[in-house]
């Protein structure tokens, strides 16, 4: 069975998921060249919750949407607007 | 569960550090007296000797907590951003005392939001769940062909358990030990490490200097300072900035 990854999707539930105005959670995909970038807007009281201490969630969201993109062979990187 | 602990390290910072890491708890748990000066990092430029050691013991308010907490469980309290009150703590501290709809209720939420990774990853697997020995929830990811969860040196399934533990402990508004694992991978991590350190701390004691493990996530750093806790002829202690910190086995006395 091959599978097929989400990690746009992925994004979009992780930042949702753990912000307490999820109505206001924009996950943007750019790309250039050979770089994905998901571009995550959110409103500014819930940065924090994303970013974690010590940036401890956003790298945990990074590696995670990294390891799934890598299933369909695709490099992504995950940013967090501020 | 040790309440009490005595590290060493070049800045009084580090030491704490370290001690926090050993008890699996948040700064805000401890109180802490320092017994050797050190010196702030930096502060003194180069060169120059810089020793400091610290006591610190758990506040009484969080003596259940840590004795509830399972080892190894560290990074599973860590990300919670506000500072938690006390009382949530409390409920928090004592799994027993959750009621079986309210355990479910755990489960629950930590299956879905496992569910919702895996849909992510365009993975079809089974979740198993389990209670671990201090009443933690331990959810195991099995189906065959997973390595893409955990990642090397089990740095993806680091990834996940933060992400789990912390859309679980939001959706329900209080924190309960939940570990998330893939095809017990964390079980024989931890077997594997425990023999890490038992072979560092005889290298350690027959070569009379300190043996430097590989830099290792707070987790795997925890297993291996509780497995060699009670071992009488060597001490560890964590060095090292993240990614690359790693412990440190020392033989004793010298």
């Amino acid at each position: 069975m091959s599978r097929t990854a989400d990690p746009e999707s992925l994004v979009r539930y992780l930042a949702t998921s753990l912000v307490d105005e999820p109505g206001s959670v924009e996950v943007v995909k750019k790309v250039s060249g050979d770089t994905v970038t998901f571009e995550i807007s959110l409103h500014p009281d819930d940065v924090g919750k994303v970013i974690g201490r010590q940036g401890r969630v956003i790298k945990a969201i990074r590696t995670v949407v990294r390891a799934a993109a890598s299933v369909n062979g695709e490099h992504v990187d995950v940013e967090v607007l501020g | 569960m040790v309440r009490e602990t005595i590290t060493e390290a070049p800045t009084i910072e580090e030491a704490l550090d370290a001690a926090l890491e050993e008890l699996g708890v948040q700064q805000d748990a401890v109180e802490y007296e320092v017994l050797e000066g050190g010196g702030r990092s930096g502060l003194f430029g180069m060169g120059g000797e810089k020793h400091a050691r610290v006591r610190v013991w758990l506040k009484q308010e969080f003596l259940s907590e840590a004795k509830a907490e399972p080892e190894g469980a560290d990074s599973m309290e860590d990300e919670h951003e506000e500072e938690p009150p006390t009382e949530v703590l409390r409920s928090a501290a004592e799994p027993a005392e959750l009621t079986d709809e309210e355990l479910d209720r755990v489960a629950d939420e930590a299956v879905s939001a496992i569910q919702s990774i895996l849909d992510g990853f365009g993975i079809e697997a089974t979740i198993e769940e389990y209670e671990g020995d201090e009443g933690e929830i331990i959810l195991d990811v099995v189906g065959g062909d997973l390595g893409v969860l955990i990642g090397r040196h089990g740095k993806t399934l680091d990834g996940l358990q933060v992400l789990v533990s912390a859309i679980t402990n939001r959706r329900l508004g209080f924190r309960y030990p939940v570990l998330v694992d893939i095809e017990g991978y964390r079980n024989r991590r931890r077997v594997k490490l425990e023999e890490i350190a038992s072979r560092s701390a005889e290298r350690a004691v027959r070569q009379g200097s300190p043996v430097k493990l590989r830099p290792m996530s707070s987790l795997e750093r925890r297993v291996v300072h509780v497995a060699l806790r009670d071992n009488p002829r060597v001490t560890t202690a964590s060095e090292g900035e993240e990614p690359f910190r790693c412990v440190v086995v020392k033989p004793k006395g010298r």
